[in-house]
């Protein structure tokens, strides 16, 4: 079964910041507070979306084809994406 | 209703490629002008759509109206988008969404065919201009009057929703700017259109 990462506090809704780090080779334990890198900020779906933005060297084109949407949607979405990490890089400063 | 029935009436545009809507739309455009020959009905507007009053023009000027409504609200939109949206825009979006969003307006053409209603457009023409009526309208075309003054409009306002939904998605503008914008474009359109197919009419007609 897939586990989703939780990004919010489900209590106050406020960001999570990573506390603990495990190596399963070594068990090594890292303890500290580090915030999410910031593409794990995205929801799963538009990670993928990223993902393959990048693998089709950033075709709009090809993507239209790969999300069975048409060029004009997957244009909107990918400006919504924009929008989000800009929100995201101000909200880090 | 359908959830995939909604999307495909209301929402096609996130689904079907440029091109594609672009064909469909002309396609449409073409086949709604030669039935309005048929029947002497014109589009002498952008979302206007007028039966027959007797006068004959030639098919080019029957197949001209759609052509020129499309192509001039089609550009000013896509001004209209160039100036308010801040996304990198495509004439060919833009046109090609805008054509397919016109494609009710051919079953618009086919119940003006198949609900035949003249008479009623000549007898309201005399009664308006006050002249002396003698056209006598057969019972069966005040209902099919009613009938198809019904369907029309129940297509105008899906086409108007339909272009509303193409020009924001292909121009990436939404909320108050995007309706604003539309109208304003709607109603520069409709005063140019008007004045071109008035142009168009007195030269195609005597061809």
């Amino acid at each position: 079964m897939e586990k989703k990462l939780p990004l919010q506090c489900p209590s106050c809704q406020s960001r999570l910041k990573v506390k603990k780090l495990h190596c399963s080779s070594c068990g090594t334990e890292v303890d500290g507070t580090y915030d999410f890198p910031l593409l794990a900020s995205f929801t799963n779906e538009e990670q993928e979306f990223i993902l393959n933005f990048v693998k089709t060297s950033g075709s709009l084109k090809e993507m239209a084809t790969i999300m069975d949407r048409s060029y004009p949607s997957v244009r909107n979405y990918l400006d919504e994406v924009i929008e989000k990490v800009k929100h995201l890089e101000k909200s880090k400063k | 209703m359908n959830a995939n029935l909604i999307k495909w009436l209301f929402r096609p545009f996130e689904f079907i490629s440029e091109q594609k809507a672009l064909w469909i739309g002309i396609v449409s455009i073409l086949l709604a002008g030669s039935l309005n020959s048929i029947t002497h009905s014109h589009f002498d507007g952008v979302v206007d759509f007028h039966g027959s009053r007797g006068e004959n023009y030639s098919l080019v000027a029957y197949l001209s109206e759609g052509f020129i409504n499309w192509i001039i609200f089609g550009g000013l939109l896509y001004i209209a988008g160039l100036i308010f949206s801040s996304s990198s825009i495509r004439f060919i979006d833009v046109m090609g969404m805008q054509a397919f969003a016109r494609w009710p307006f051919l079953l618009m053409s086919i119940f003006t065919l198949i609900l035949p209603h003249a008479e009623v457009y000549k007898y309201l023409d005399k009664l308006i201009l006050k002249e002396s009526n003698e056209i006598i309208v057969p019972f069966y075309q005040w209902i099919l009057f009613i009938l198809h003054g019904l369907i029309a409009i129940t297509i105008l306002v899906w086409t108007i929703i339909l272009m509303y939904r193409a020009y924001s998605l292909s121009c990436n503008i939404k909320a108050v700017k995007g309706i604003i914008s539309f109208i304003v474009a709607l109603i520069i359109a409709e005063i140019i259109v008007k004045s071109l197919l008035f142009i168009s009419k007195s030269l195609f007609a005597i061809l």
